[in-house]
């Protein structure tokens, strides 16, 4: 133990000692360790912001509709899926039905449709409130048409009126129903069906799983005639996007480890081939031929630990503050032990042919 | 420790004239031994024959009756360590490190511990008038001192035998004498000294001789 102790802390002290072997060690592992972490860094950052740009709500929404009310898809479908995880959340609308403003700056038709589920989630008010049941808001467009842009007024069909409270802005794939009004039913009316339901899916890699959760989901008197369309070029376009990206940032990190092993491997040649004499002088004094081995592993080994860990720890900290990325801490230590590995096989060769050399050729002057 | 080789052979390629050749004799503790020869005759490969450093072709080598000389190399390693000093004829000193560090080398492997090797090593350099030294690395030494400081590294296991390969060969004639009368008083203690010279008046101050003539290829 007194020996094994001995021999640690003195391969210890000659780290110390040879100092330009000790850093540029150090150095390498530094450097590789933290290009590997700033490169995938780079990578995400990109990846991010192309996937973001993708990742719009339009792009994440799947609608089932039913093309002719012949589906018979149920309001209920919302509240069912609404249960569900597959999407941020499920707004359902009914057949537009005309619907007349009498009013003395204008008379006009506005088609209503009847909304079900946290349509609030794609609609903005632009005037008044939102509606409760037995109420509506007009679409931004259709307020206008029908005078009604502070959004307070009455919608009449077959003698029956619904309060006019507010105004609304829809944007992107839901900018048509600025076209509309959007009525939400008294619940006292009962049943209703819906010509189409809207899921949006939490990320645009889940709408495959959106679109077979509403297939699945949807109650409907006829489910085989309901139409489920997604927004597949996206999510085609994210999976390439990804598959790219990642290829390219393994291929860096592969390369990057590559070299940073090769150039280890060169300095442990000669560290160790710088030492003959000292590996002469300590088989002499009672070395083993392991404890040679196991002097110059540690020689080469500890630098290496240190840089890989101040290069982890920077490249964490430069890519947490320029990308608010971070790498995680266990992709960031396994790159520390792969450095600690290479540094291993990089110092055990050369460490083992000094050993087996014949130490009497070193210490013979002739 | 008694010191013997019966029968030994060696050569350093297989197939190449034995540096060796059939070589029997004793080494008694309390004794300084001179190997003399001329050169190539294989003082030096005697030498470390004896102490372990060279596994022979063919006979044994014993330290006190065991036969050794063909053990794992951990357990020659180990008996080196713990046993045997070396004094090797340019003092084999690490620039890299202090005076005393290079001293403390030479416990490196022995077993003891650390804070016991300090003292005993300040104690050997202030005997051999280097302890002023103690902070300089080699290169601030003189031949003489650093030789001086080789001795203190090899006797600061308190070793059972040394092994001095032409220790004097580069000295002066006053730190010659200090490094054999080093040798001397510490075979008085009853370690065994054996030592590789082709200088006749380190013969002469030694208890007796062993004459090699054998020629054979130079390993170096």
């Amino acid at each position: 133990m007194i020996r094994t102790r001995a021999l640690v802390g003195e391969a210890l002290r000659s780290t110390g000692r040879h100092l330009l072997t000790t850093g540029a060690l150090a150095l390498i592992a530094a450097l590789a360790t933290a290009a590997v972490l700033l490169t995938t860094g780079n990578s995400y950052a990109t990846e991010a912001a192309v996937i973001g740009s993708l990742d719009e709500r339009g792009a994440r929404v799947v609608v089932a509709y039913d093309h002719d009310g012949a589906a018979g898809i149920r309001m209920a479908s919302v509240d069912s899926l609404s249960r569900t995880d597959a999407a941020e959340w499920f707004i359902g609308l009914g057949e537009a039905v005309d619907h007349h403003v009498d009013h003395e700056l204008a008379r006009a038709t506005v088609g209503v449709r009847a909304v079900f589920g946290a349509f609030e989630d794609v609609v903005v008010p632009a005037a008044g409130r939102l509606p409760r049941e037995g109420e509506a808001v007009l679409g931004e467009r259709a307020a206008r048409d029908a005078g009604l842009l502070d959004g307070i007024g009455a919608l009449s069909a077959g003698g029956v009126d619904i309060p006019v409270v507010g105004v609304f802005r829809a944007e992107g794939p839901f900018d048509r129903l600025n076209d509309v009004a959007l009525a939400v039913p008294d619940s006292a009316e009962g049943e209703r069906q819906l010509r189409y339901l809207y899921g949006l899916a939490p990320a645009i890699g889940q709408i495959d799983v959106l679109a077979d959760a509403m297939r699945a989901g949807v109650v409907a008197s006829d489910p085989d005639l309901i139409r489920i369309e997604k927004p597949s070029a996206a999510a085609d376009l994210e999976r390439v996007i990804s598959g790219e990206l990642g290829s390219a940032a393994r291929r860096s990190t592969t390369l990057i480890l590559a070299t940073s092993g090769l150039l280890i491997l060169i300095v442990a040649i000669m560290v160790v081939g710088s030492r003959r004499r000292d590996v002469g002088r300590w088989r002499a004094l009672g070395a083993s031929r392991s404890a040679v081995v196991t002097g110059f592993v540690i020689e080469v080994v500890v630098p290496v630990v240190l840089g890989a860990s101040v290069g982890a720890l920077s490249a964490q900290l430069w890519n947490q503050a320029a990308h608010d990325f971070r790498n995680s801490w266990t992709f960031a230590g396994a790159l520390v032990v792969d450095a600690t590995l290479v540094a291993v096989a990089a110092a055990v060769a050369p460490a083992i042919a000094a050993a087996s050399r014949d130490p009497v050729r070193v210490l013979r002057v002739p | 420790m008694h010191l013997a080789a019966r029968g030994l052979q060696f050569a350093y390629r297989r197939g190449a004239e034995r540096t060796i050749d059939d070589w029997t004799g004793a080494f008694a503790p309390g004794s300084v031994t001179a190997l003399t020869g001329p050169s190539g005759s294989g003082k030096s490969t005697l030498l470390y024959l004896l102490a372990l450093m060279l596994r022979p072709t063919a006979g044994t080598v014993e330290w006190d009756g065991r036969a050794v000389g063909d053990l794992p190399d951990a357990e020659r390693a180990l008996l080196r360590g713990t046993r045997a000093g070396f004094v090797f004829q340019d003092a084999m000193l690490d620039p890299a490190q202090t005076v005393l560090s290079n001293v403390l080398e030479g416990g490196l492997f022995s077993g003891l511990p650390r804070r016991s090797l300090v003292a005993r090593a300040n104690d050997l350099l202030e005997r051999f008038g280097v302890d002023h030294r103690r902070g300089h690395r080699p290169g601030e030494v003189s031949g003489g001192q650093a030789q001086r400081v080789a001795l203190c590294r090899a006797l600061l296991g308190d070793p059972q035998v040394v092994f001095a390969d032409e220790p004097t060969g580069n000295l002066d004639r006053s730190t010659a004498d200090v490094v054999l009368h080093a040798l001397r008083a510490h075979a008085a203690r009853g370690a065994t000294v054996v030592v590789a010279t082709h200088d006749p008046l380190v013969v002469e101050r030694c208890d007796g001789a062993v004459g090699l003539t054998t020629r054979a290829e130079d390993p170096a």
